[in-house]
C-alpha cells in the first residue's frame, strides 16, 4: 500500500469531518465540543474553547449572526442549537484559562493597522496576541466605530475592549498619507477605511498588487465572517514578513466543507429560552444537551472488529500504513491487520463506500512481500489449505473428461459433513446429465492471508484443469468458491447449489417439522441475491417458517472465518460469532460450512441447509455440535475414500484415546490428531523419547514443518492415551537427531 | 519473590529420564532460534544423545511469548 493508496483510501472515512455548525461558522467555532462540554458540565473547557475559536468572544458572543443555526440538523425540525448563548455562558461562568507569562519581547517590524469596525478589532487583537505592535490609523477616530450603535453591546465593553486593544501603540485619528504606508513593512487596511484598495484583491489572504498591503472588502453585514476577514488579514500579513507563501493551506480552510450525513434518529425540540438574559447553569445543560453532536461512526455498531482496536476507519487505516512503514521498533498492529474478516459491510454502510477490509488486505499483501507476515497468524488454514489441495484432492468424472457439468462443493462442506457432498452430488447426477465431482480449495486461504502469488498459482491451474474437463458449468456450494470463480469464469458459468436445487426441485419430499428457523446469509453471498433468494425458497418449501436475521441480505456479517480471523485472532472471531447468534430468535440455517461451523461452535443450535434438504426422515435432525479441526481433516479423507472406493485408511481417531477437554485444547492449539500419530510412531519405531520414572509415559517431538510437535502419551490397549500436547516455533540448535 | 516458571517448570526434568539411554538430564546450553534471532538457553537434556525436554508451560509461556515478540518485530 504506497502512501498515495492510503491516503485515498483514508479520506474516504469522514469521521473526522467537521461537525454542521463547524463547517458553516467563518470562525471554524467547534460547537459540537462546546457542546459535549456544557452537556457534560466541564464549563471550564467550554471557556477554553470559546477563547480559542473567537477573536473578540465577549462582542462576538452578544452579536454573532450565527450561520451554524441554518446549518445545524435540530433546525430541520425543531429549532437549533442557540450557541451564542451557550457560547457567553462558557466565558460568563467558566474559569479563565491560565495564562502562561510571556518573557518574549515584542516584535520589531514596522507595520500599520488603518480602520476601524469589527474585523479592524480582531486583527489587532490577533497582532498583539503575535507579539506586533503596529501603528494605528484610525480615520473616524473610534476603532468600535459603528459598534456603538448596537444595543446588544454595552458601553463598558467595549471601552473596555478598545483600551486593552490600543493600549501601548501609536494612534493616530486621521487617514494616514500613501508616502506614510509606504513606509511600513505590512499594512493592512480594515473594512471602515476610506483609504481601501481600489484594485483586485484575493479573497482568501485578501492580497493587493501592492506587496505587503492587505486590504478588507467592504463590510459583509456579518460579524463573524468580519471577525474571520481581519483574521485572515493578519495571517497574510505574518506570512510575508516572514517571506512564506500567502496561499499555502489556506484555499481549503475558507472552503469548509463536510461530508457529513445529518443523524436520522432525531426528535425534534425547541431552544431552551433563557428567563434572564443570559442562561443559568440548568438552563445551558439542557440546551447543550440537545445537540446531536454530529459525527460519522456508522460502521461502528455493525462491526465488532471496527470496536475493538477504537476509532475510526481513517485511524484504522493511518494505524495499518505506521505499522507497514516502521523501520525498527515493534510492528504492533500485525494482528489488528490480521483481525478483519475482510466481509465488506463497513462500504456497504459506509456514506462513501470506505472498505476497510480492502486497506486490510492490502496491508497483508505489502506485509507477506515484506517478510514481515507472522508465519503463526495463517499457520493453520494454510496447512489446511495445502491438505485440502494435495491430500484430499479428487475428480471423479464417469463422463471420462467431457462432462456437462463439474460439482465443485469447495473444500469445507465435505470436511463438515461428507454425506453433504456425496448425496448432493447423487442429487444433481440423478437430474443431469454429465456431471463431475471435483473436492478440492479454490485458494481463498492464499488470498485472504494476502498471499496473493499462491492464490493466483491455485486459480489458475483451478482453470486449466477446469478448460481440460472441456469447460463445463460449474455448481457451487459454497459462496467463497462462488465468488472467487466467477472474477475468472465466463458469465453465467458458476451456478450456486441452492439455484440448481431451486429449479429442479427438492431432493425429499414432504415437510420438516421444524418451529421457526432464523436464516443467516454468509458474508461472501451479500451480493448475491439470487443465492439468497433461492435458499429460502427452498426452506419455505420444504415447510420451514423463516426469521430474517437483524443483519442480513446486503448487511449480513462474517461469523468470524472469514479473512482468515479465526486463526489469527480467535478471541474476536469467537466473539463475533456469539453476537451474530445472540441476535437470532431462532436455531439458525446457514447455506456456508462454516458459518455451520463457527456458530455451532458457540453452542447455537445451527444447520447447514443441506441437512434439512436431504434429511429423508421427513423431519429435522437435531443440529450436530462442531466436530472440531481433526475431525474435519478426517472426514475429507473419509469422503475421498469413500467417493474413490479406495481403502479406507484407519483413522487417527480410531488409534487415540484422550478426554474431552484436552480434545478441545488441542483444537485451541491448531493440533490435529494425525500429526500426533505421527509424532508417537516416530517415537515408537526407535525415535529419541523421554519417560517418566517408574511408569510408561512418554514424550516425544517431531519438527513438521514450522513447529515442534511434543506429546506426551502412554499405551492403553492397542491405543495411545495422550496426556498431552503442545508445539512451539522456534528451533533448538546444537542438538543434533 | 513469585517463583519463576521457567526454572520450576524444567525442575520437573527430574522426573523424566532418556528412555533410550537410560540416564538422567542434565541442564545444558543451547541455542534457541527463530526468524533469525538467536538466543542462548539453558535446558534439560540428555548427556548422551542429546534429546532436550521442553515442557508444556514453556513451550505455551515463555517460548509463545518471545516468539510473538520476534512476528512482530
Amino acid at each position: 500500500m504506497d502512501n498515495r493508496r492510503m491516503r485515498e483510501l483514508e479520506e474516504m472515512c469522514i469521521q473526522e469531518d467537521p461537525p454542521f455548525c463547524q463547517a458553516a461558522c467563518p470562525l471554524g467555532m467547534d460547537g459540537r465540543g462546546l457542546c459535549s462540554d456544557l452537556a457534560a458540565g466541564t464549563v471550564d473547557k467550554a471557556r477554553a474553547k470559546v477563547e480559542e475559536g473567537l477573536p473578540l468572544p465577549l462582542l462576538l458572543c452578544r452579536i454573532c449572526d450565527e450561520p451554524c443555526r441554518t446549518a445545524c440538523p435540530k433546525g430541520r425540525s425543531g429549532d437549533a442549537i442557540s450557541m451564542a448563548l451557550l457560547e457567553r455562558y462558557s466565558l460568563e461562568n467558566g474559569k479563565a484559562p491560565r495564562k502562561r507569562p510571556s518573557f518574549l519581547s515584542p516584535r520589531t517590524d514596522r507595520i500599520a493597522l488603518v480602520g476601524s469596525g469589527l474585523a479592524a478589532m480582531a486583527a489587532l487583537e490577533s497582532l498583539r496576541a503575535k507579539r506586533y505592535l503596529p501603528q494605528v490609523y484610525i480615520p473616524d477616530g473610534d476603532l468600535a466605530a459603528q459598534l456603538r450603535e448596537d444595543k446588544r453591546l454595552p458601553r463598558d465593553l467595549l471601552d473596555e475592549t478598545l483600551e486593552r486593544l490600543l493600549e501601548g501603540l501609536n494612534v493616530v485619528t486621521e487617514s494616514p498619507s500613501l508616502e506614510e504606508l509606504s513606509e511600513f513593512g505590512g499594512v493592512v487596511i480594515a473594512d471602515e477605511s476610506p483609504l481601501r484598495y481600489p484594485g483586485p484583491t484575493d479573497d482568501v489572504t485578501f492580497a493587493t498588487e501592492v506587496t505587503g498591503l492587505f486590504s478588507l472588502p467592504l463590510p459583509s453585514g456579518s460579524p463573524s465572517t468580519e471577525a474571520r476577514r481581519g483574521l485572515e488579514a493578519v495571517l497574510s500579513l505574518e506570512r510575508h514578513l516572514q517571506g512564506a507563501s500567502l496561499e499555502s493551506g489556506r484555499t481549503k480552510k475558507t472552503d469548509r466543507n463536510t461530508r457529513l450525513k445529518a443523524p436520522e434518529d432525531d426528535t425534534p425540540s425547541k431552544a431552551t429560552v433563557p428567563r434572564g438574559e443570559t442562561y443559568s447553569s440548568e438552563e445551558a445543560t439542557a440546551e447543550a444537551a440537545r445537540c446531536l453532536l454530529c459525527q460519522c461512526l456508522i460502521c461502528h455498531p455493525w462491526c465488532l472488529y471496527l470496536q475493538e482496536y477504537g476509532g475510526s476507519p481513517r485511524k484504522y487505516i493511518r494505524t495499518y500504513h505506521n505499522n507497514l512503514i516502521i523501520n525498527k521498533g515493534n510492528r504492533t498492529a500485525n494482528r489488528m491487520i490480521d483481525s478483519c474478516t475482510l466481509c465488506g459491510l463497513c462500504a456497504e454502510v459506509c456514506p462513501t463506500g470506505l472498505d476497510v477490509g480492502q486497506a486490510s488486505l492490502e496491508s497483508r499483501r505489502k506485509m507477506v512481500e515484506t517478510g514481515h507476515m507472522p508465519p503463526s497468524h495463517h499457520d493453520y488454514p494454510l496447512r489446511d489449505m495445502a491438505s485440502a489441495l494435495e491430500e484430499t484432492d479428487f475428480l471423479l468424472d464417469p463422463t471420462g473428461g467431457s462432462p456437462e457439468w463439474l460439482f465443485f462443493p469447495g473444500c469445507q462442506l465435505g470436511a463438515s459433513e461428507p454425506r453433504w457432498v456425496s448425496e448432493s452430488y447423487r442429487y444433481l447426477t440423478d437430474r443431469l446429465e454429465s456431471v463431475a465431482l471435483w473436492v478440492s480449495c479454490c485458494g481463498a486461504p492464499a488470498r485472504w492471508g494476502g498471499r496473493e502469488a499462491l492464490y493466483m498459482d491455485v486459480m489458475d491451474l483451478w482453470i486449466e484443469r477446469w478448460e481440460g474437463l472441456g469447460r463445463p458449468k460449474v455448481v457451487t456450494a459454497c459462496s467463497t468458491c462462488h465468488g472467487l470463480l466467477k472474477e475468472r469464469l465466463p458469465e453465467g458459468t458458476a451456478v450456486t447449489l441452492w439455484e440448481t436445487m431451486d429449479k429442479l426441485g427438492l431432493p425429499e419430499e414432504g415437510d420438516v417439522s421444524a418451529e421457526t428457523v432464523t436464516v443467516s446469509d454468509p458474508c461472501t453471498a451479500r451480493d448475491d441475491r439470487t443465492a439468497q433468494e433461492a435458499v429460502r425458497n427452498l426452506l419455505r418449501r420444504r415447510g420451514l417458517a423463516l426469521e430474517e436475521h437483524p443483519r442480513s441480505g446486503r448487511t449480513t456479517e462474517c461469523c468470524g472465518f472469514g479473512g482468515l480471523v479465526f486463526s489469527a485472532n480467535p478471541d474476536l472471531a469467537k466473539r463475533s460469532a456469539t453476537r451474530r447468534v445472540q441476535e437470532a430468535g431462532h436455531p439458525m440455517v446457514v447455506s456456508c460450512a462454516m458459518c455451520r461451523e463457527l456458530y455451532s461452535r458457540t453452542g447455537h443450535p445451527t444447520w447447514h441447509i443441506l441437512e434439512l434438504l436431504l434429511s429423508p426422515e421427513g423431519k429435522a435432525p437435531s443440529p450436530k455440535p462442531f466436530p472440531g479441526w481433526s475431525a474435519r481433516r478426517e472426514n475429507r479423507k473419509r469422503l475421498k475414500a469413500d467417493m474413490t472406493s479406495g481403502t479406507v485408511p484407519k483413522e487417527p481417531s480410531e488409534s487415540l484415546v484422550m478426554d474431552e477437554k484436552l480434545r478441545q485444547n488441542l483444537d485451541d492449539r491448531w493440533i490435529i490428531e494425525e500429526e500426533i500419530l505421527k509424532v508417537i510412531e516416530e517415537a515408537q519405531s526407535g525415535g529419541p523419547r523421554l519417560r517418566r520414572k517408574d511408569s510408561d509415559v512418554y514424550l516425544a517431538y517431531s519438527v513438521l514443518s514450522e513447529r515442534t510437535l511434543w506429546v506426551e502419551y502412554s499405551p492403553e490397549g492397542d491405543r495411545w492415551r495422550i496426556h498431552d500436547s503442545y508445539s512451539h516455533r522456534m528451533t533448538i540448535q546444537e542438538v543434533t537427531r | 519473590m513469585r517463583p519463576d516458571p521457567v526454572a520450576e517448570a524444567f525442575a520437573r526434568s527430574e522426573e523424566w529420564i532418556c528412555d533410550e539411554c537410560g540416564v538422567e538430564l542434565e541442564t545444558a546450553e543451547v541455542t534457541l532460534t527463530y526468524l533469525g534471532a538467536s538466543f542462548p538457553a539453558k535446558i534439560p537434556r540428555c548427556p548422551r544423545c542429546g534429546m532436550v525436554f521442553i515442557p508444556s508451560s514453556v513451550a505455551l509461556g515463555k517460548m509463545l511469548q518471545v516468539e510473538q515478540g520476534l512476528e512482530d518485530k
